[in-house]
């Protein structure tokens, strides 16, 4: 800091008494607003979260009839269908994106979701959020098609009758491989086993411990989300055997490799294995016979919600087949809804990488919540991945 | 540093070499990325010839360039309004004495060291207490926040390189104080306010964590956008508008540097 110097005094001591009234003034405004923000957020929250009552003085925003606040994944918004919406329902569509389900979570607990309608939570974040008495039921009766979704996502297990949320789009975690090198058909996981030694170093698996572990399971014939300490342990012993032959454990850093040979077997989400797919056809991406986990992202409408009416509006034009085949064959999701199915283009439709036989989806599992078995599962992930 | 010896300056002192692997350390993944924006191949591990379709496909799509337009937007007016703030502050804090001087002091560069989560956290619950709507304003006014602290650090180290007998020197020449401010403090300080404009405009640009928690009503910025794409996977069109990216905020940087620099010798000239 520079000396004092003369200057200051000019400054400091112009009217003592002026600066002294104005420190006060200051400092009893100073504790005046902070004490009106605390006793503010103190309530707000309190209504804006967790018990979120819809008449809470703070749902100001976006409340208007003719404007729907949507908070979603970048994928499911496009311009074309905001525009359209507009045009039939009138209703001015303005559309928040989130990158994860945690940071929506943390952003709508914080209190800065009370603008929204709807939201676009997947799967096991549903759970969450109907735990945390955010959501409110969804009303069958105002979703025109409901009856038209497939039996396995009637009473999905992460939400018992689809209670709170709607199935909008779904895929699969399997295996992506080298058809070439790998001449025998892929079926099952036991195929990781039975060929580790032409695999080893050529195969990557998820960097997911639930996907990971969730395959072991499955390939021993138990659930994927199984809470039995026996069967995480026979099913990381049976992964201990694989471990030497894997090359690394990565989400994506697989798709460069494999689609130039270097890798001849990678366990992949079934959005990736279509894409790499189709940049190398001498690559396949199955779902093995003994079931994977399947994802899926649906659409709620939050307790705070300022625009209900605008909200089923919205599910009813989203889900409507014409429009959810266009989005979701750019998207090459998979959808839950039979009528929409039929309109996807054929080369999807009947691409069993996409849309499993139903003998297959019948085995496929959603990840459910494994609450207390969670530490047991990232203690042997971590004895996995570090030994 | 240079030895007398002729041969000696054959032979890369330890010096050149650690400076030429952290260049290549820091460096290199960025040249790879440029590199493989010009691929036709959409799968970085093969070339597939030379092709400038992503960036057509970057610049053909809508919602990237709303996105960037939300970003440049946020940025410029975070830093215009921080730039002012902020030179009054730094410059309030060099010139006046009052209590809880140190204090104010050491809070107004708290957001420098504060993790961005409890920014973004923190204003959210802020602007929630209040019943205040999320808009484009809100983030404008999270990233005053952090941009006033770069921009007021940035000047009081200039400030007290300053010789303080000029401004005085005016005064007794006349001047009115606000003449003194605006004609002789102002012009010397201008190379750190653009500076620090600079660099808190980049780093307002690069923000995902505060802006993700306090955009609403439609507002989207760049790494909010992208983020949310990385999950149905990232093509190459990315890699085509980081290029671009970094290509501005390099030329920025560079900009800044160079201002200093020229004021700095202004400065020692004198």
């Amino acid at each position: 800091m520079p000396p004092v110097h003369p200057s200051d005094s000019r400054f400091s001591g112009r009217s003592p008494r002026l600066s002294a009234s104005r420190r006060r003034f200051l400092q009893l405004s100073g504790a005046a607003l902070s004490g009106a923000v605390l006793t503010n957020c103190a309530r707000n929250i309190g209504s804006g979260s967790t018990d979120a009552s819809p008449a809470s003085p703070a749902s100001s925003s976006g409340g208007g009839d003719n404007t729907l606040h949507v908070y979603s994944w970048s994928a499911y918004i496009d311009d074309d269908l905001l525009k359209s919406f507009e045009q039939e329902t009138g209703i001015k569509v303005v559309a928040d994106i989130y990158d994860s389900n945690e940071t929506m979570l943390a952003k709508i607990q914080a209190g800065g979701g009370k603008q929204y309608s709807i939201i676009y939570p997947s799967d096991y974040m549903v759970g969450q959020m109907a735990e945390l008495n955010l959501l409110s039921p969804i009303d069958k009766e105002r979703v025109p098609g409901y009856s038209d979704l497939l039996a396995q996502w009637k009473s999905p297990s992460y939400d018992v009758d689809n209670k709170d949320s709607i199935p909008y789009a779904w895929g699969t975690t399997g295996l992506v491989y080298n058809t070439e090198v790998l001449t025998k058909p892929v079926t099952d996981w036991s195929y990781l086993w039975d060929n580790k030694k032409q695999l080893s170093g050529k195969m990557t698996l998820l960097n997911d411990v639930r996907e990971v572990m969730g395959f072991t399971l499955k390939s021993l014939g138990f659930s994927n989300s199984s809470k039995d300490p026996k069967q995480i342990e026979a099913a990381y012993k049976k992964l201990a055997q694989l471990k030497p032959a894997i090359s690394s454990f990565t989400t994506d850093g697989w798709r460069d490799q494999i689609v130039v040979g270097d890798l001849l077997l990678s366990h992949a989400y079934s959005v990736d294995g279509i894409d790499a797919m189709a940049s190398n056809p001498k690559l396949q991406y199955v779902i093995p016979s003994s079931g994977a986990t399947v994802w899926t992202d649906t659409i709620v409408i939050p307790k705070a919600a300022p625009n209900v009416d605008a909200a089923y509006k919205w599910i009813a034009y989203t889900i409507n087949p014409e429009t959810a085949a266009t989005v979701l064959a750019r998207l090459k999701f998979a959808t839950p809804n039979r009528k929409t199915l039929e309109l996807l283009p054929k080369e999807l439709r009947e691409n069993p990488a996409l849309i499993p036989p139903d003998a297959v989806l019948k085995k496929c599992e959603v990840l459910a919540n494994v609450d207390t078995a969670t530490d047991l599962y990232d203690r042997y992930w971590t004895q996995l991945t570090s030994g | 540093m240079t030895s007398p010896h002729p041969l000696a300056k054959f032979r890369p002192s330890w010096q050149l070499i650690l400076t030429l692997l952290m260049f290549v350390f820091m460096y290199l993944p960025v040249l790879v990325l440029a590199f493989f924006s010009f691929n036709a191949s959409p799968f970085s591990a093969g070339w597939g010839g030379f092709s400038l379709k992503w960036y057509a496909k970057m610049f053909s799509d809508e919602r990237m360039l709303s996105a960037l337009q939300d970003s440049l937007l946020v940025a410029f007016l975070a830093v215009m309004i921080s730039a002012v703030l902020g030179t009054l502050m730094a410059v309030g804090l060099a010139r006046y004495k009052f209590p809880g001087k140190g204090l104010y002091q050491g809070m107004s560069y708290l957001p420098l060291i504060i993790p961005d989560i409890a920014i973004a956290v923190a204003t959210l619950v802020f602007l929630a207490s209040l019943a205040i709507p999320l808009s484009l304003w809100t983030v404008v006014a999270a990233h005053v926040v952090f941009c006033i602290s770069y921009i007021a650090l940035v000047i009081s180290t200039r400030l007290t390189g300053l010789n303080q007998h000029l401004e005085e020197a005016a005064l007794d020449l006349g001047a009115t104080p606000q003449q003194a401010f605006i004609k002789v403090l102002l012009p010397q300080l201008m190379p750190a306010i653009i500076s620090g404009c600079l660099l808190s405009f980049v780093l307002s640009m690069d923000d995902l964590l505060i802006s993700s928690f306090t955009a609403g009503g439609g507002t989207t910025t760049l790494p909010m956008e992208i983020f949310s794409r990385v999950r149905t996977g990232v093509k190459p069109d990315i890699n085509a508008l980081s290029v671009v990216l970094i290509l501005g905020s390099g030329i920025l940087a560079f900009a800044a540097e160079y201002i200093r620099f020229k004021g700095d010798q202004q400065q020692l000239g004198k």
